[in-house]
C-alpha cells in the first residue's frame, strides 16, 4: 500500500512535469489526468427504396482517466452522437444530435491481481462491444452478434481477476441490480434491461490469439422476458490475414406476446487481410435469427480501409443483406474516423 | 589507401553498430533483482497484461515516441509488429489501462526511471554511472 502510493505520487509529479507532451491518438496529460476521445463522420448511401442518402457525425467521444491512489482510479466517456450533417430530402442540419454517457466508473485496486470497478461501464460480452470505437474496429458496419438482444451495458459493480498466468484465463463478474444509468435513446436501443448478471472468462491476446467465453443474465424490462446469452468470441492472425468470430446463443424466458421462438441464435465471421503496410481488404460473413422474426437475417460486407498507424481511419464497403429486417441498411458505407 | 577506406568505414559503422544493442533498464528493489526478467515476461509487459511486479509495486512502463528507431527495433526483438502493436495500445487504453509513457530523449528516459520506483524502460548504450537508482536489467539485440 505505502509503496503504491509512493509510486503514484511519484508518478503523478513526473506526469506534471511532462504535462502538455501530446502524441495523437495517445491523449492529453493534464496531471494525472488523460483525456482522449476519438470521432467519426459517416456517409450512407442505400440502395434500396425509401431509405435515404446521409451524411452524419456518428459521434464525437471525449474519454479520461487518472490513476490517483490504489483505491481511486476514476474513468469516464461522454459522447455527442447521431449528429446528421446532410440527408438527401431534408437538407442540411435537419436535427440535433444527442448526448449519450457511455462510462463513468471508479477502478479500486483491491490487489494487483484483482479489480473492483463500481459504475457505469461496457459489458464484457464479445470484444467488439469492449473496443466498439470506430477507429479500433475493422467495418463500420457494426455486426448484429456483437450489440443486439443482450446489455451493452453494466450499471453496477464487477470484479475484475488478471492472474497474469498462461493457465488461468481472466475472469470478471459482474452484477447490475437496477436498470441503466441514463441508457440511450429508445429508438436506437429499444430494449432495456435490469437485474444483469453476468461472467466473462478470456483467454490470450491478439498476438498469440484469443478466445473468450460470456455468460449473461438479464430481465428486460421493455417486454415480459429474461434471457441468458451464451457467448463465444475469438481472435487469430495468420499475419496474412486476421480472422475473427463470435457466435452466441439464447434461451428466453417469459410470456411476451411478440415472441415466435424461446431461443435466439447468431454469429458471424471476419477476414482481414492487409494489402499493403496501410490498406486492408475486410470481408465478414454473419447470420442471426432474431426470437420475433419468421425469418433469420443474413448479411455480408465487403470493404477496404486505409489505417495510418491506429489513429486516422477511413473506411469504404458494401453490404448486402437477406432476411428479417432488423435495422441493417444495404447499399454503400464510408467513413473517416480519427483518434485523439 | 585502401587501409585508410577501410578505417573510414570501420569508424562510421561503429556508432551504428553500439545503438544496435538494447539495455533493459528498470528502478527495481534489490529483492526483485534476483529475478531475470524472461522475454515472455518482458513481452506481456508491454502488451500491458503484466501490470505489477512480483512485490505488488506498480509497473510503469516506459517508451519512446512511435517513429523513434531504436522504439521499432525494440518492438521488433519482442516480436510485435509496429502497425498492429499501436493499434493493439489503442485498444487497450480505450478499455481503460494507461498506455506506456512516452519519453522523448534518452536522457528523460534516465531522469524518469531514475525517479520513480517500479518503472521499466530501454535505452541505447549503457547507463551513466552517476544514476543511482537505475538498474541495468539485460540486453537486447
Amino acid at each position: 500500500m505505502v509503496k503504491q502510493t509512493l509510486s503514484a505520487l511519484l508518478l503523478l509529479y513526473c506526469s506534471l512535469s511532462n504535462a502538455g507532451d501530446y502524441t495523437l491518438g495517445n491523449g492529453y496529460d493534464i496531471g494525472p489526468w488523460n483525456l482522449s476521445g476519438y470521432s467519426t463522420i459517416e456517409l450512407h448511401v442505400p440502395t434500396q427504396q425509401q431509405k435515404k442518402i446521409s451524411l452524419f457525425l456518428d459521434e464525437i467521444a471525449v474519454f479520461g482517466q487518472a490513476r490517483l491512489f490504489q483505491y481511486l482510479n476514476p474513468f469516464f466517456e461522454i459522447e455527442y452522437a447521431n449528429q446528421p450533417l446532410y440527408t438527401e430530402g431534408k437538407g442540411g442540419f435537419p436535427k440535433a444530435g444527442r448526448f449519450d454517457l457511455e462510462r463513468v466508473y471508479n477502478d479500486a485496486l483491491v490487489t494487483s491481481k484483482l479489480t473492483f470497478r463500481l459504475g457505469k461501464m461496457l459489458a464484457p460480452v464479445g470484444e467488439w462491444n469492449q473496443i466498439h470505437a470506430n477507429p479500433l474496429v475493422a467495418t463500420e458496419i457494426r455486426p448484429l452478434t456483437t450489440y443486439l438482444n443482450f446489455s451493452e451495458f453494466v450499471t453496477g459493480f464487477s470484479f475484475i481477476y488478471s492472474p497474469e498466468t498462461e493457465w488461468l484465463p481472466d475472469i470478471e463478474l459482474y452484477y447490475q441490480p437496477w436498470t441503466e444509468l441514463i441508457p440511450k435513446g429508445i429508438k436506437s436501443r429499444p430494449v432495456r434491461y435490469k437485474n444483469v448478471s453476468g461472467i466473462h472468462l478470456q483467454y490470450g491476446d491478439e498476438f498469440s490469439g484469443q478466445i473468450a467465453l460470456s455468460i449473461q443474465h438479464a430481465e428486460l424490462t421493455t417486454r415480459k422476458e429474461r434471457q441468458t446469452v451464451y457467448t463465444i468470441d475469438g481472435i487469430y492472425d495468420f499475419e496474412f490475414i486476421k480472422l475473427s468470430s463470435q457466435i452466441f446463443y439464447a434461451s428466453i424466458y417469459g410470456s411476451e406476446i411478440k415472441r415466435r421462438h424461446n431461443n435466439e441464435w447468431g454469429g458471424y465471421l471476419q477476414l482481414v487481410t492487409p494489402v499493403t503496410e496501410r490498406w486492408a481488404l475486410v470481408g465478414r460473413g454473419e447470420t442471426f435469427k432474431q426470437r420475433d422474426a419468421i425469418e433469420s437475417q443474413q448479411n455480408a460486407v465487403f470493404g477496404i480501409n486505409y489505417r495510418t498507424y491506429s489513429t486516422v481511419i477511413w473506411k469504404l464497403e458494401y453490404v448486402l443483406h437477406r432476411g428479417a429486417d432488423l435495422g441493417i441498411n444495404e447499399g454503400v458505407f464510408g467513413s473517416f474516423g480519427v483518434m485523439f | 589507401m585502401r587501409s585508410l577506406l577501410l578505417l573510414f568505414l570501420l569508424t562510421s559503422i561503429q556508432p551504428v553498430l553500439a545503438s544496435e544493442k538494447i539495455t533493459l533498464i528498470a528502478h527495481l528493489s534489490p529483492t526483485l533483482l534476483r529475478y531475470p526478467l524472461s522475454p515472455k515476461k518482458l513481452k506481456n509487459i508491454y502488451l500491458l497484461k503484466q501490470r505489477n511486479w512480483s512485490d505488488e509495486t506498480p509497473i510503469i512502463v516506459v517508451t519512446r515516441s512511435a517513429t523513434y528507431p531504436l522504439r521499432q527495433k525494440f518492438e521488433q526483438v519482442l516480436g510485435l509488429n509496429r502497425k498492429k502493436y499501436a493499434l493493439y495500445l489503442k485498444k487497450m487504453h480505450y478499455k481503460g489501462v494507461h498506455l506506456p509513457l512516452i519519453q522523448n530523449s534518452k536522457q528523460a528516459v534516465l531522469d524518469f526511471v531514475e525517479n520513480v520506483p517500479g518503472t521499466i524502460s530501454y535505452i541505447e548504450g549503457v547507463v551513466p554511472s552517476t544514476y543511482q537508482h537505475i538498474n541495468n536489467i539485460g540486453e537486447l539485440q
